[in-house]
């Protein structure tokens, strides 16, 4: 019983954490990052399953959060509106060239990412060869190319 | 290929409603403590409460409680073989001595006192065991399946 209540909030609280953060926080891990993620993972450890190192409340635990993530994603499925809410939505951040200088301060991203993902995914030198870039649920920018580009 | 996926889709089905069916397990106490897995023997005025299921690394108490109030020394024995798989933590109230024989484990407890003796246990391996324990002569058996 205290093992599930435990997992359903650490899950519930990671979520509303992370959705808090934004999408680009967990896309672009830099070195921080990467140890904040370890340090948050050893302190939802030990929220998770205090003391008790049993192999059923480990048990437990994982089923409880892969559960509660299957029965979000197949709300996610049905509702939009609560995908949205859960996952945020694609949003455009540069078209024809342009970058939409409020939306994406507001995401946090600025040109040299749009040019990154540019060269990246389509091997563009020139925001002017970009007709969208749009911020993805996940974090990251896809880049579609003028065409003749 | 289409039919391998159907088949791939069937058993994450049944994976997901044996997941949903630990989960709710878990939350009813069928895999440790909780409310299914509380209980209480009731024999001859001496009611023993403990926990039906529980897990090998974590403690869990056993509550001696007698109906009536005893003027005299109490007595609670432990058969030697139910503590083979675990072992007792903490008594509360202090016992005033603790005998032990080749078959029983005995707390004494001094008078007048308190009608209730907890006694915090640890299981120390997984499996069904029926400890068994004596209390002002009277024999009770308990059941405990501990999950590894």
């Amino acid at each position: 019983m205290d093992t599930v209540i435990r997992s359903a909030v650490i899950y519930l609280f990671l979520l509303l954490v992370l959705r808090i953060a934004g999408k680009r926080t967990i896309a672009h891990i830099t070195t921080f990052d990467f140890v904040l993620l370890l340090v948050i993972g050893e302190a939802t450890q030990q929220a998770l399953i205090g003391p008790d190192h049993s192999l059923t409340t480990s048990a437990v635990a994982i089923c409880t959060m892969m559960f509660l993530e299957v029965v979000l994603s197949a709300l996610k499925g049905r509702s939009v509106k609560f995908s949205h809410v859960l996952e945020s939505q694609p949003i455009v951040i540069a078209e024809h060239g342009q970058l939409l200088e409020e939306r994406a301060h507001k995401f946090h991203v600025d040109e040299n990412d749009v040019l990154e993902a540019a060269r990246e995914q389509q091997g563009l030198e020139r925001l002017d060869q970009v007709a969208y870039a749009v911020l993805e649920r996940s974090g990251t920018i896809s880049i579609i190319p003028k065409r003749g580009d | 290929m289409l039919g391998f996926q159907r088949r791939e889709w069937i058993a994450e089905r049944i994976g997901r409603v044996i997941m949903g069916i630990v989960v709710i397990a878990a939350a009813l106490g069928c895999l440790g403590p909780g409310l299914l897995s509380h209980t209480q023997v009731s024999v001859h005025g001496v009611i023993v409460q403990y926990d039906r299921f529980l897990r090998a690394t974590d403690e869990s108490e056993l509550v001696v409680r007698l109906e009536e109030q005893v003027e005299r020394a109490r007595n609670v024995a432990f058969d030697r073989a139910g503590l083979e798989h675990m072992t007792i933590a903490r008594v509360l109230p202090e016992p005033s001595s603790t005998r032990s024989d080749s078959t029983t484990v005995t707390y004494a407890f001094p008078a007048p006192g308190s009608q209730e003796m907890r006694f915090t246990i640890k299981p120390e391996r997984a499996g069904l065991f029926r400890p068994k324990l004596v209390v002002e002569s009277r024999g009770i058996e308990l059941w405990q399946l501990v999950f590894p």
